[in-house]
């Protein structure tokens, strides 16, 4: 073997080895917090000396958590299909309008997006404050979806791009009028686009901090929940909140994933 | 796939962008005149909860003139050069890696890389805390070895804040290096190196010009977004890291100061319209649209 | 009543002519085919006759109504796609049924008619299959059953054995051909493609840049093509100027080359390669005979393309067919022969049988 060679090995094997160190960073945090949640000491370190459901027990009877947690949901479970429709809506209208112009509406749309939250969030808190619309679940409501629909406008359009709308001809002249043809093969055809959008709009939602920061003053959601307790004591309570709003989105991922793999026989791993 | 002549809709018909009315509405509520909102607040300037002057540039001359705003200004800005960067150097040979294996094991490395995205920011950010913190992972294991008995300070500081916000956002430069890496044809890697390159050399001259596009993407993305970064620092740089973003948090939750935090709202949107329009001019220069 | 029936048709997009003013008909249980070069305007045709475009100007008429404003799933029509364009979402079974689902067909007739249709293309043993399961082949049969199920009033093709490679699509061809003769459909076949459309159509259409330029059965436009176009996109064809002298017929010259000015009526004729006959050197020399040198020759398996320059200037193509003790050899001399028969005037009828009438399809 010459030296060139082993020179060439040793940068395909660094190149490996800073790839297998950045996922290991990757995941590692997670992990350890969901070891955490389960620790049944009463202060937090790293790793727990004894395990039990202990903290979750007490979010779940705590009044303070379980008003934050439901009120999450709540925003959450509202806001993800809204950021669905008006994302389908919104992508199908990129896509089948006229060329010209397009580019600029798609910036339109996505600005949100890139603009700072601490902007938006402020610009939103004055209106909202004049409207007296400080704490409603409206408020909360719109300000995510705001926010939300730009990675449903990319996620369903990539999909929309990559769809073959020959297939919906075909749907057509086998007899489909074209919102039965969208409905019965575009639809199921960009689901993962769907599945995705679903998720990021969910999780978006549920994640928000600083906009809903700005919009609450006494009825807040779970990250400013845990933020506030944050500021005073560092219990375990945060590591199980923390933890069971891991595994909720996890869960909803996983579950979205295969219920998409399962209704297209399997294709996605194929 | 498509061929473009069974593609091309028949009429240039903008019928479709009826469908745009409910998101143009949603976003004249949320997104349009907030901001309106937002620019005419950064001119008026109020005593006392009372107005004024309907137009004053007191707010913004009060940005420039304290210290305090322009400094955090530049923390932010720095340190979102160095959070982009370690994105780009640890993102890149992950990316790398990516194109190389097959099917499987790249779904497997994009969950991974996505993996992030998928858990709130302030979980993340407890979840760092069990790892940096005093009494983390990595400090319980260092005393453990008996190697020091003083306590290693890998947050509360910039260093913290890097590590948390690196985490998240690699996804967003490794995804676009990743779909530019795949646009390269093997073939002009392999004839470089059939002319002689070393594998070095291919990359430098090859490889790393072609996936320009991704990384001028990847990386403006991450810029841009830590412009606005503000919970991961709170929490992960504790009292010792001001990003502008906090200022304006501060101002608005504690004193109240609508006309500076807008105006100084506005400024950060300046600065955001700005990087944008640098990226735009390097992206040119490797013939990147828009 | 025909099946189709298209009327001065024209379809513009923005400045740019795509069909222009084409009129043609199918009539009940015909296979007619639209060939012609790539960028010739057959898959808009097609797509104007489908419903997905809609006519500049002109009337389409589909089993005698007029169309023109009908949406594309009120036509009645079956179509199949160069990528056969199955839902990768739906088994081979729901592919085939989803335009009975359409049309609110029972249950259990649907069940009835996909398996019918499923064993009509044999495919009855993959009805559970995904699309993505099955080779190419197979697809394309799929699609075909499922534009053939609900019984359309014409079907549709474009370019449906592109994608395939020779072998299957050869056998595809005699399997679609069969499937049409048995429901005898009317069917429009497009393809660029000559030796597919001679071998499947009763008529063909050669479309040249948007116009038709001969509409005929496979024999008359190989025999008597119209024009240049068609001579030389059907088959191989010798276009030679010819002079004429009573009843007989001789090559005057190339047809782009000055020639020798000859007594008598001149022209431009074609001669299909195989009506050329190959002598020894020796031979004895005629009217219709001519000395030449062999220039070049191609090997196909069954017979060699012989091109003969002639001592007049002209090059000449000639068919030998492989199992005679010949073989030609490049530089060698030759003579041939042309029968004064073998010329064909463009744009005229046959020199000889003048009066012979176009077999009209059945
Ligand atoms: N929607 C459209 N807008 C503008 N021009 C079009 C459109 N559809 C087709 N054309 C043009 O019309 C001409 C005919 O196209 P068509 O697809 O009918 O050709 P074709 O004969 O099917 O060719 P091929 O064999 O390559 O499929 C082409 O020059 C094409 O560029
Ligand atoms: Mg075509």
């Amino acid at each position: 073997m010459t030296g060139a060679q082993n020179r060439e090995d040793a940068r395909g094997w660094v190149t490996g080895s800073v790839a297998v160190v950045t996922l290991a960073f990757l995941l590692l945090p997670q992990i350890i917090l969901l070891v955490e949640s389960f620790t049944a000491d009463s202060y937090l370190a790293f790793p727990p000396t004894r395990y039990g459901l202990r903290w979750y027990a007490f979010i779940l009877s705590d009044d303070d958590w379980l008003d934050a947690l439901r009120r999450s949901l709540l925003v959450a479970a509202i806001v993800t299909p809204v950021t669905l429709l008006l994302g389908l809506m919104a992508a199908y209208a990129l896509d089948r309008g006229p060329p010209r112009g397009r580019r600029t509406i798609f910036t339109l749309l996505i600005a949100p997006m890139i603009l700072p939250h601490v902007v938006l969030g402020l610009a939103q808190f004055q209106v909202v404050f004049w409207s007296h619309m400080q704490d409603t679940v409206t408020a909360y409501v719109l300000a995510h979806v705001t926010i939300a629909l730009p990675y449903a406008i990319i996620t369903i359009g990539a999909s929309l791009q990559v769809f073959d709308r020959r297939l919906e001809e075909a749907a057509q002249s086998l007899g489909a009028a074209p919102w039965r043809a969208a409905f019965h093969v575009m639809l199921p055809v960009i689901r993962p686009g769907l599945v995705a959008a679903t998720i990021f709009s969910f999780i978006t939602s549920f994640d928000e901090f600083i906009i809903t920061y700005f919009l609450s003053t006494r009825r807040v959601t779970v990250p400013i929940q845990i933020f506030n307790s944050l500021s005073f004591q560092l219990d375990p309570s945060i590591a199980a909140i923390s933890g069971l709003t891991l595994m909720l989105t996890i869960g909803l991922t996983g579950f979205l994933m295969a219920g998409g793999q399962i209704a297209s026989g399997g294709r996605i791993l194929r | 796939m498509k061929d473009g002549t069974l593609e091309s809709p028949e009429i240039d018909s903008k019928r479709p962008w009826l469908l745009l009315v409910p998101s143009a509405s949603l976003y004249v509520f949320t997104f349009a005149v907030p901001l309106i909102v937002l620019v005419a607040a950064s001119f008026e300037k109020t005593t006392g909860g009372v107005t004024v002057s309907s137009f004053s540039t007191d707010n913004y001359q009060s940005f420039f003139a304290d210290g305090v705003a322009l400094r955090a200004v530049l923390h932010t800005l720095y340190l979102s050069f160095a959070i982009a960067t370690c994105c780009l150097l640890f993102g890149y040979p992950v990316a790398m890696t990516m194109r190389r294996s097959g099917g499987r094991m790249r779904l497997l490395l994009l969950f991974f890389v996505v993996s992030p995205l998928l858990t709130s920011v302030i979980v993340r950010n407890v979840a760092w805390i069990l790892v940096l913190g005093r009494e983390g992972l990595i400090n319980v294991a260092w005393r453990g070895l008996g190697l020091t008995t003083e306590p290693l300070r890998l947050m509360y500081n910039d260093l913290g804040v890097v590590i948390g916000v690196v985490h998240v956002y690699l996804a967003f430069v490794v995804l676009p290096v990743f779909a530019s890496l795949m646009a390269i044809d093997p073939a002009v890697e392999e004839s470089a190196a059939s002319l002689g390159a070393t594998r070095v050399r291919v990359f430098w001259h090859v490889t790393l010009p072609l996936s320009m596009p991704g990384v001028i993407a990847g990386f403006t993305l991450v810029f841009v977004l830590c412009v606005g970064l503000y919970l991961t620092p709170v929490v992960m740089g504790g009292n010792f890291v001001v990003t502008i973003s906090m200022i304006i948090g501060d101002l608005v939750r504690t004193q109240f100061d609508m006309g500076r935090a807008s105006a100084f709202a506005v400024m950060v949107l300046l600065i955001v319209a700005g990087l944008l329009w640098l990226s735009r001019q390097f992206g040119q220069r490797y013939g990147v649209g828009t | 009543m025909s099946a189709v029936n298209i009327e001065n048709v024209t379809k513009r997009f923005g400045q740019m002519v795509a069909v222009a003013d084409v009129s043609f008909e199918v009539k009940p249980g015909e296979f007619v085919t639209l060939l012609g070069p790539s960028g010739c305007g057959k898959t808009t045709l097609l797509r104007i006759i489908a419903g997905f475009l809609r006519p500049s100007e002109g009337t389409v008429r589909i089993g005698g109504a007029v169309v023109n404003d009908m949406p594309a799933h009120l036509r009645n029509v079956g179509l199949v796609f160069q990528s056969y364009a199955l839902f990768p979402h739906l088994v081979v079974r729901d592919n085939v049924a989803f335009g009975l689902r359409m049309r609110g067909v029972r249950r259990r007739e649907i069940d009835r008619r996909v398996g019918e249709m499923l064993d009509l293309v044999q495919l009855g043993d993959r009805a559970l299959y995904l699309p993505s399961q099955l080779s190419g082949g197979q697809q394309q049969r799929v699609a075909l059953a499922r534009a053939l199920v609900t019984q359309p009033t014409v079907l549709l093709l474009d370019e449906p054995f592109s994608a395939l490679d020779r072998k299957i699509g050869e056998l595809l061809r005699a399997e679609l051909k069969r499937v049409q003769r048995r429901l005898s459909i009317s069917t429009i076949l497009v393809t660029h493609a000559q030796d597919e459309a001679l071998m499947l159509s009763d008529r063909v259409a050669v479309m040249n840049l948007g116009r038709i330029e001969q509409v005929g059965t496979p024999e008359r436009l190989y025999e008597r093509p119209r024009s240049r176009f068609v001579a030389e996109f059907l088959g191989r064809s010798n276009l030679v100027r010819i002079v004429q002298s009573g009843r007989d017929v001789r090559i005057a010259g190339p047809v782009e080359g000055e020639g020798v000015p000859m007594p008598g009526t001149s022209g431009i004729a074609i001669v299909r390669p195989e009506n050329v006959r190959l002598y020894p050197p020796d031979s004895e020399l005629r009217a219709d005979r001519y000395g030449g040198t062999i220039e070049d020759v191609q090997y196909l398996g069954h017979a060699r393309i012989v091109r003969v320059r002639l001592d007049a200037g002209v090059a000449i193509e000639a068919i030998a067919l492989s199992g005679s003790d010949w073989k030609p050899d490049a530089a060698s001399r030759v003579t041939i022969e042309i029968p004064s028969g073998s010329f064909h005037v463009i744009g005229e009828p046959t020199l000889s049988g003048a009066s012979e009438l176009d077999p009209s399809p059945r």
